[in-house]
Formats: C-alpha cells, sequence, structure tokens
C-alpha cells in the first residue's frame, strides 16, 4: 500500500465534528437536505480509510462481516439514541449520544475480540470504534435527509416504522466495505479507493433522494446534486485506475476463433 | 415482563451463537472446490438464515409462542438444507467432485471411508452427509434463538404499545435481524476460517470460548434491548 496523502486523524476530526454540524443544521428547509448529503459523504470517506487499516489484518473472515457488525452496533445504538432523547425530552441530545453508545459498545466487541479470541491486533479497538462511529453518522444522515429533520418523533415515524432503517443499514454497508473489497491489494491507493467510495455514497443518496419525495418537495434537487456528484467521482475512479494500472488494452466482445491468427 | 424479554433475548442470542459453529462453512476456499462446506462466509448464510426465520416466524404471527419459535426454526432449516443441498448438486454434477472431507476419515453415519476421495492438495469438497446433519442442527438452533427473541419482543410490543400489527412486527424484526448480525460475526471471528461440524476436531476446541464470548455479548446486547424497550413503552 502506498503512503497515505491524508492522514486518517485528520479524516477522523473533520468527519465527527463537520458531520455533527451538518446533522445539526438539517432543520434549514432547502439548506438542510444538502448539509445531510455533505455529512453522508463525510462519514463515507471516514468509514472507508479506516477500514483500509484495519482490513490489512486478517481477522479470520472476510472484510465484510467487519462491517456487518459494527453498523449493526451503529444501528443499536441509534434506536438507543432515540430513546435516551425521546425519554429526557431534548432533541439535540440524540446525534450526541447515539456516538457515545457507539463507541462504548464497539469498544467493548473489540475488547472480546482482544482478550477471548486472542486477535492481535493493536490498533482494533481504534478501527471498531471509527467505524461504528462513521456507520453511525451515514445512516443518521441519511435518515435526515428522508426525514428532513434530526428530531427523533420524525425519524421514528419516517425511517423506523416502516422498517426502512433496514435498507439505509444495507446501503451504508454498501457504501463502507464495497470500495476496500474492489480495490484490495498491493498497489491499493488511498484516493482511488475512497473516490470508489464517495461515488458509492452518492449512488445511494440518488435513490435516497428519491425516496425523499414523500416528505419534501426539494427532492428534485437533492437528486441532481447526488448525480452529478456521481458522475463527477465515478470518473475520477476511472481516472486513478487508468493512471495507476500497469498497462490498459482494450477487447471487443468475445472472439470467434481461438485468437491464433 | 421485562426480566422474562431480558431472559428470552440472552437464551435467544446465546443460541445463535452456539448454532453458527455447527453449520460447515467452507468459505473462499469452497467455491473453489478446494475444501469442504458451503460455499461462503459463516456471517452471510447465518444472516440469511436469520432472515428466512424471522420471516417464517412472522407468517405466523398471532398464534402461539411455541408455534411461532418452531416456524422459525423450521424456516432456517428449509433455507439451509437447500442452500446445503444445490451447492452438491453444483458440485457433484458441474464441477464434478465427489463429495468427501479430510477432516475425518469415516463418516459416522454412512461408515463411508472418503480418504480415498479428497483430490490431493485439498481439504475437501462438497457437503459430506455428517456436515449436512450439522448443518441442520445449526439450522435449527439459530431458528430457535432468532425467533425467540422476535417472538418475545413482538408480544411486549403488542401487549404495552398501541402502534399497529406492522409497526410492531417491523420493531421486532429490525431487533432481532441485529441480533443476527452481531452475534453471527463474533462466532465467526472464533471460528476463523472453515469447520465441518460437530464432528470435526477444531469444533471441540472452539465451541467453549465460543459459548462464553456470545454469552457476554448478548448479555450486553440484551440489557440495551430492553432498555431501549422500555423507552419506548414509557418514555
Amino acid at each position: 500500500m502506498a503512503d497515505d496523502l491524508i492522514p486518517n486523524q485528520i479524516i477522523t476530526l473533520v468527519t465527527i465534528i463537520g458531520g455533527l454540524l451538518c446533522i445539526y443544521g438539517t432543520n434549514i428547509s432547502i439548506l438542510g437536505g444538502i448539509l445531510a448529503i455533505v455529512a453522508s459523504i463525510l462519514a463515507a470517506v471516514l468509514g472507508t480509510n479506516t477500514l483500509r487499516h484495519v482490513g490489512k489484518y486478517s481477522l479470520g473472515t472476510g472484510v465484510p462481516s467487519i462491517v456487518y457488525m459494527l453498523t449493526a452496533v451503529a444501528l443499536v445504538s441509534y434506536l438507543t439514541g432515540i430513546v435516551v432523547s425521546l425519554y429526557l425530552n431534548q432533541t439535540w441530545i440524540f446525534p450526541l449520544i447515539s456516538l457515545i453508545i457507539a463507541a462504548i459498545i464497539s469498544l467493548t466487541v473489540s475488547e472480546i475480540c482482544k482478550h477471548i479470541f486472542n486477535i492481535q491486533i493493536e490498533i482494533l479497538s481504534k478501527s471498531f470504534i471509527s467505524i461504528a462511529v462513521a456507520s453511525l453518522l451515514l445512516m443518521m444522515s441519511m435518515s435526515t435527509l428522508v426525514a428532513k429533520s434530526y428530531e427523533p418523533s420524525l425519524i421514528i415515524d419516517n425511517v423506523i416504522n416502516n422498517g426502512m432503517i433496514i435498507f439505509i443499514m444495507i446501503a451504508s454497508v454498501m457504501v463502507i466495505q464495497n470500495p476496500y473489497n474492489a480495490c484490495m491489494g498491493p498497489n491499493e491507493d488511498q484516493y482511488r479507493t475512497l473516490s470508489l467510495s464517495v461515488a458509492n455514497g452518492f449512488l445511494m443518496l440518488v435513490i435516497l433522494s428519491a425516496i425523499s419525495l414523500l416528505t419534501t418537495e426539494y427532492w428534485i434537487y437533492y437528486m441532481i446534486i447526488s448525480v452529478i456528484g456521481w458522475f463527477i467521482f465515478f470518473r475520477k475512479y476511472v481516472l486513478y485506475t487508468k493512471h495507476q494500472a500497469a498497462s490498459i488494452r482494450r477487447y471487443g466482445l468475445w472472439p470467434i476463433d481461438d485468437g491464433d491468427d | 415482563m421485562l426480566l422474562e424479554l431480558l431472559i428470552s433475548l440472552i437464551i435467544g442470542a446465546t443460541l445463535i451463537g452456539i448454532g453458527v459453529h455447527f453449520i460447515p462453512v467452507g468459505g473462499a476456499p469452497a467455491a473453489l472446490s478446494t475444501s469442504a462446506g458451503i460455499p461462503t462466509g459463516a456471517p452471510m448464510i447465518t444472516v440469511g438464515m436469520g432472515i428466512t426465520g424471522i420471516l417464517a416466524a412472522s407468517s405466523v404471527i398471532g398464534q402461539s409462542d411455541l408455534i411461532m419459535v418452531l416456524y422459525g426454526a423450521v424456516g432456517s432449516m428449509i433455507m439451509i438444507s437447500v442452500t446445503m443441498f444445490f451447492s452438491n448438486i453444483i458440485h457433484v454434477f458441474g464441477v464434478g467432485v465427489p463429495l468427501a472431507s479430510s477432516n475425518f476419515e469415516k463418516d459416522p453415519l454412512t461408515g463411508f471411508n472418503q480418504e480415498g476421495y479428497v483430490s490431493p492438495g485439498t481439504t475437501g469438497h462438497g457437503i459430506p452427509t455428517i456436515s449436512f446433519v450439522s448443518g441442520l442442527i445449526g439450522a435449527f438452533l439459530g431458528g430457535v434463538g432468532g425467533s425467540l427473541a422476535f417472538s418475545s419482543i413482538y408480544i411486549v410490543l403488542s401487549n404495552n404499545l398501541q402502534y399497529s400489527l406492522v409497526v410492531n412486527v417491523t420493531i421486532a424484526t429490525i431487533f432481532s435481524l441485529l441480533l443476527f448480525f452481531i452475534v453471527a460475526v463474533m462466532a465467526s471471528y472464533n471460528i476463523g476460517g472453515t469447520i465441518q461440524g460437530f464432528y470435526d476436531e477444531k469444533f471441540r476446541k472452539k465451541i467453549l470460548p465460543g459459548t462464553v464470548s456470545c454469552f457476554l455479548i448478548s448479555v450486553i446486547l440484551s440489557i440495551i434491548y430492553v432498555f431501549v424497550i422500555w423507552g419506548l413503552i414509557y418514555g
């Protein structure tokens, strides 16, 4: 793996602070959805960048399973955060408390992995916490795009009671784990993997902005932004792939003969 | 009521964790016919099994607890047996390899001596009879665990909340699916690669730490779940 051009600490800091601020701003009428899109892109970048570091080690099973488990942990803490904020009657507490609970549960899981299964990886706890927080922010910003607000009662009505949260969960697993699984190997590169991650995030946001037509009249703007973003970043990914490939050869369709002549 | 919910959630999640160890998992090598077992990772097959079990359990909603739990178990068993059967058909008629594993010499059920049938350089291919039976036992345990969690959450919600039936089923499904996601991945970290069911040597080494860790994580998750459900009811 080549050296990282953007250090992980900066990505973590920018994502957690920027993502939380963006989620708190989703109540603003038309800007809210754009802020939710920004937050989900930041969270996708953090998740994939952390997975790049922990995915190099062998955990005994495939790379996707880490993200599956930690996204489920994040969803548990998401539901807990909703209940806590409804019980205390404080809406602003919901994103913050979910973040803290996600960190606590993923720390517990990583301690069990360390001490009972004897998985000796130094960055295990840090990576688990980071992936759980990233997938929590991703799911939260995706559901605020649909619900048009971060208020727990609106999220319960628009996202949880109709079961859409399971779709959002699978979408966020796909956004975080697919790019690393597609690009892993000896010459895996940060820019290439992260551009695919952002492209995947925009692709999922196209679907979610189509779903948000039920709750907001600005859905068409969000959809246009997502399609343009997907186009730009997928093009970037293809350019990086061509740039870093040893050589590129084009073949047509299946050859009719064996190709001897 | 909430104490009963806590106990049944802990039992259910631990049963899921034990059930994962019974399933013969081959991983990516099995997809290339160089190892025996189901050709996918343990988390994927367990999540598929859990979804089918919960779907079967939710199809008899309103019946007694026992029927819901048994339906879930049977649904999981059907899913996993169909998967193993068609995997075997593809291995035998498509790839052209006999069903054998090098982890044990003689199949205890059929008495078939499989040593000569394992290709050199591989650890077996397909799913032999004893691994098939072991997979069925695993699916039974996992299905009982998942539908126990599902039906207990559903009953508590439907007795205490004013939501409609669909919403109650949705919330119970979300919670019980998340149990599968977390516990199955923990169990597969414990297995670490491939396993050939309860007749395998590896099973005896792995089952005790696996049960302990699944019990620990299920206690933590169940306490959080009970707290969330308490908050939904009284919050």
